[in-house]
């Protein structure tokens, strides 16, 4: 939350000596009945000054604040806004957590989610609150007026909105609100200054009493206009002959001779005040040590200060109790800045907000400092404030406000720049956008390259700079699958880098860990893990979580599930601490994953189910398997429908997010889920028509290869066994190079199965054996009984031989207890099933049934598909030990 | 709405020179005054409706009141600018 400007979030302060206006409070309490406040009307209305007092007068209102500005119109900021300043309301309830929750989402989700979100946190506030956004008409951004319009549309109870407005917003049913009553608005008419506040606005600006004559005509000529009104009295100060004035003024025959008043006001001023005014104008708000930085240095006495200005009426507000930060009146400050400009021209105006910018980036306010120093044209120190600043926010994962950043600077400026370009990738591969990645990479690497004078092209070692690129390439090479190019590249990067850029070293060190256990040298990644976890860099939580990681997948790859418990149980601690969303979900993943194996489903439940509330903060892939997970759990539990519905719910988001990537796993983890249920026919069409996932070197839930064997097991053909074996082998080997435990624990079983249906006894009791070998150490009980039957028999004969007894008996336990899956037969197959039985034939059963003998015969081939058998006989048999038919 | 196109505006009041030279070297500019009000009428090429409503809403912030928007057929954008050009 640090890029908020908390003077945003409260209204300006009253200037001394603001005349309350009762006729309008009273007009504005009478809003709060009606839920939607609009105070519309032109520049120099008294809007904000009104709406502010009201607040003052009426202490009791429970109410959030938000001055918008241009920079506003970005929905991430305008919502961050929003929801602080209702937080600020109810610091306790934080009622617009779950907004927030999509704010620092990796990537930002559909409107439609965020909008939902807001309203119905909106929906759900602890008492009533009254919303006021000041300056909304600056808010041009069309996904921002889509927001609002939602939220008027559906304006909870509880909240009431006030929009200070120059112009009328563009929202649904401000008609029939008007119509119904349920809008009030305070309009330019209503705020004009009748003559009797007139004249003690007019009394008060001059300092002097005016008399009668010259009040009228300036009254008459301002037409109630407060602001050309103060103007008027500020210029009649010092005048000798407030009449000779007030003539000039109506002879000049502008009837709102703003130009005119502005130049009688400046015209009085001593020279520093007015080099001041114009100068400073360039500033949205100030402080006396930012004017003196942009002004310049002046002689001690002559240095006008700011509480000195806006006593002596110069439109100037302060912003906090303080009395640190003002701004100028919006009107007063665009008249000035057009006086600037016309005086001053581009080049000097552009001195001042590059002044602005530097001193803006020298105390902390990096955004705005950023945006002074573009509007000066000054690349060079805007791409040096981000290049200074880029590995603290990447070590803090502030990835939102470094693409915001980016998005500030021209494209050309990015492209020139090599540490931009890499900054950019980061961005990118944060938001899961790695198509792009290797493209500006290049693009940087010839850019350093070609200059030779790095200085020219940005402060950053080139070093560190191939250190980063190098993190990046190995990344992307390990998912390639090419194992041996992406742990060179982590080698390189770790030692270009320097040892506080925490973040892009663990990035390092995670895929150095993966690489070399891919490379099954898993050994050398176990000592090399235990060498980083004594180092000190583990006190960063970026470093630590990315360790972690690494660890996870090895453990999980080898098949150490105690490990495994170890490092989920560490992780989710330190995530928990931290809230860190990536270390929570991927500390659950874990535990989830081991207590599922372990068959303590209410746990593996626990964890699993914990996920999904963060899908959006968290790297899909957490959210992916997590979501497998529950899949299998409503399985085990018989719960077809919430099995399915578990896994419609995830293409939903997979969709909505723009993850296809994941669809080819989805339809696999399907098809698999089908076999379970005994329905052949859907995972056969799947290895048909569906895509295949590509392979995946880690630990995931859904190794599609490895579904496609089943599928071909269960057709049941000579043919398909054959090409079962064959994929076996392949998967086999590939399992064996990466040792890769947990692929080669089911490799072994399936082999087992394999030769079993092929008759082979002797070659099936060998593979079961080392099936059960591997996975003994780390206590597999689930994924035994995912495969079946088959397998509980093959695994008693096992251990009536003596081999692994006692764990055997533990999965058998297990077998047993798991409700036995019956297939999802229609009614005509079973009546046709109950024929069959019954020993009828074909042609008996068409005459009984009135169907075509051709009928009969494909609905046996359906029948004996979602059975998984092959012939009539085996069907009677397991229809009675399934107890199908009656 | 998306075409360039003449426009002529007319609002009570008037701006000084200054104003109008923002606007570009080929607008012009009348003044009107009938003793009870001055009016000011401006005559010049925009490029689309975006730059008429951004230049309609500066004339509202400095609180001139718009009294009349006339706009002339695209086909006149390039008499116009013809005729202004021989005048130069």
């Amino acid at each position: 939350m640090g890029t908020l400007l908390n003077t945003k979030l409260r209204p300006p302060r009253l200037r001394e000596g603001y005349t309350t206006r009762p006729r309008l409070l009273a007009q504005l309490d009478s809003g709060l009945v009606q839920g939607l406040i609009l105070v519309s009307a032109p520049a120099g209305y008294g809007k904000t000054s009104l709406v502010a007092d009201w607040l003052q007068q009426r202490p009791a209102l429970s109410t959030a604040w938000v001055s918008l500005d241009e920079n506003d119109n970005d929905l991430d900021l305008f919502l961050r806004y929003l929801t602080t300043a209702v937080h600020n309301a109810f610091p306790q309830e934080r009622p617009c957590a779950n907004t927030q929750t999509l704010l620092n989402a990796l990537q930002l989700p559909p409107l439609e989610t965020i909008t939902n979100t807001l309203v119905n946190d909106l929906a759900r506030l602890p008492h009533a609150l009254l919303l006021i956004l000041d300056d909304y008409h600056l808010i041009t951004l069309p996904a921002i007026q889509q927001v609002m319009a939602v939220l008027v549309r559906h304006l909870p109870a509880t909240l009431q909105l006030l929009l200070i407005t120059r112009v009328d917003p563009a929202l649904p049913l401000l008609a029939r609100r008007r119509a119904q009553q349920q809008l009030l608005e305070v309009r330019a008419a209503d705020l004009r200054f009748v003559q009797a506040e007139a004249r003690a606005v007019l009394r008060q600006t001059t300092g002097t009493t005016v008399d009668e004559a010259t009040a009228v005509l300036l009254e008459t000529q301002t037409e109630g206009w407060i602001i050309g009104l103060q103007l008027a009295g500020l210029s009649l100060r010092g005048q000798a002959d407030q009449a000779a004035f007030a003539r000039t003024f109506l002879a000049h025959s502008h009837r709102l001779a703003m130009d005119f008043l502005l130049g009688e006001v400046l015209a009085h001023q001593p020279p520093p005040v007015l080099a001041f005014l114009l100068k400073t104008a360039v500033l949205e708000r100030l402080c006396d040590s930012l004017c003196q930085a942009v002004v310049g240095l002046g002689l001690a006495g002559e240095r006008p200060l700011l509480a000195t200005l806006a006593g002596s009426g110069l439109f100037l507000a302060s912003l906090d109790e303080e009395g640190v930060w003002y701004r100028y009146h919006p009107l007063f400050r665009e008249l000035l800045q057009r006086r600037l400009a016309q005086k001053w021209g581009q080049a000097k105006v552009a001195a001042l907000h590059r002044r602005a910018g530097v001193w803006l980036a020298e105390h902390g306010f990096s955004e705005e400092a950023l945006r002074h120093l573009l509007m000066a044209g000054d690349m060079a120190t805007a791409v040096a404030l981000i290049e200074d600043q880029r590995h603290d926010m990447l070590n803090r994962g502030e990835m939102h406000r470094l693409n915001r950043w980016l998005e500030l600077l021209p494209e050309h400026v990015v492209a020139q720049h090599p540490s931009l370009l890499q900054l950019k990738a980061w961005t990118l591969r944060w938001q899961a956008k790695f198509q792009a990645i290797p493209a500006l990479l290049q693009q940087a690497e010839t850019l350093l390259a070609q200059e030779t004078d790095i200085t020219v092209r940005g402060s950053i070692d080139p070093a560190i700079l191939r250190g980063e690129r190098d993190v990046l390439r190995a990344e992307m090479a390990f998912f390639q699958n090419d194992f041996q190019r992406s742990l060179t590249f982590t080698q390189s990067a770790l030692d270009c880098l320097p040892y506080h850029y925490f973040f892009a070293r663990g990035m390092a060190a995670l895929f150095q860990l993966l690489a070399q256990q891919s490379l099954g040298q898993t050994e050398a990644a176990l000592r090399q893990l235990n060498a980083w976890l004594d180092d000190e860099q583990l006190q960063y939580h970026a470093f630590r979580y990315l360790l972690l990681l690494g660890a996870g997948a090895i453990y999980g790859s080898v098949g150490d599930l105690k490990r495994l418990e170890q490092v989920g149980q560490f992780m989710l601690q330190l995530g928990l601490a931290d809230e860190k969303p990536l270390t929570i979900t991927w500390a659950r993943h874990f535990l989830g994953h081991v207590y599922y194996q372990w068959n303590r489903l209410d746990d593996a439940y626990a964890h699993w189910s914990a996920v999904p509330e963060w899908r959006y903060q968290t790297n899909f892939r957490t959210y992916h398997e997590a979501m497998l997970g529950l899949a299998l759990l409503a399985h085990s539990a018989n719960d077809e429908a919430r099995a399915r519905q578990t896994l419609d719910t995830l293409t939903q988001v997979l969709l909505e997010m723009n993850q296809v990537q994941f669809a080819p796993e989805v339809e696999a983890f399907r098809a698999r889920l089908a076999l379970l249920r005994g329905d052949v026919g859907t995972a056969v069409h799947w290895t048909q028509t569906g895509t295949q996932p590509a392979r995946l070197p880690l630990w995931f839930w859904e190794a599609g290869e490895l579904t496609r064997v089943k599928v071909l097991m269960a057709q049941g053909t000579a043919v398909s066994r054959q090409e079962a074996a064959k994929l076996l082998t392949t998967c086999g080997q590939y399992a064996e190079e990466t040792a890769n435990v947990w692929l080669l624990i089911q490799i072994w079983a399936l082999r087992a199965l394999l030769a079993q249906a092929q008759g082979q006894s002797k070659e099936a009791l060998v593979a079961a054996e080392q099936a059960v070998r591997l996975a003994e150490p780390g206590g597999y009980l689930r994924l035994f009984v995912e495969l079946g039957p088959e397998m509980a028999d093959l695994l008693a004969q096992l251990a009536r031989r003596g081999f692994a007894a006692a764990y055997i008996g533990r999965i058998l336990a297990v077998f047993r207890a798991a409700p036995i899956s019956k297939p999802d037969l229609t009614r005509r197959e079973l009546e046709i099933l109950t024929l069959l039985q019954q020993g009828l034939s074909n042609k008996e059963i068409a005459g009984r049934l009135v169907l075509s003998v051709l009928t009969v015969k494909r609905h046996n081939r359906n029948i004996y598909l979602k059975m998984g058998v092959n012939n009539r006989r085996q069907a009677i048999a397991k229809a009675k030990t399934l107890n199908l038919l009656p | 709405m998306h075409e360039t196109a003449v426009y002529r505006i007319r609002f009570q009041g008037a701006f000084d020179d200054s104003w109008l030279q923002d606007l570009g070297t080929d607008w012009t500019m009348q003044f009107n005054d009938d003793n009870t009000a001055v009016t000011t009428t401006i005559t010049g090429i925009l490029c689309d409706q975006a730059a008429l409503i951004g230049l309609l809403s500066s004339l509202y912030n400095v609180g001139l009141p718009l009294l009349e928007v006339e706009y002339l057929e695209t086909e006149a954008v390039r008499s116009w600018s013809e005729e202004q050009q021989a005048d130069n």
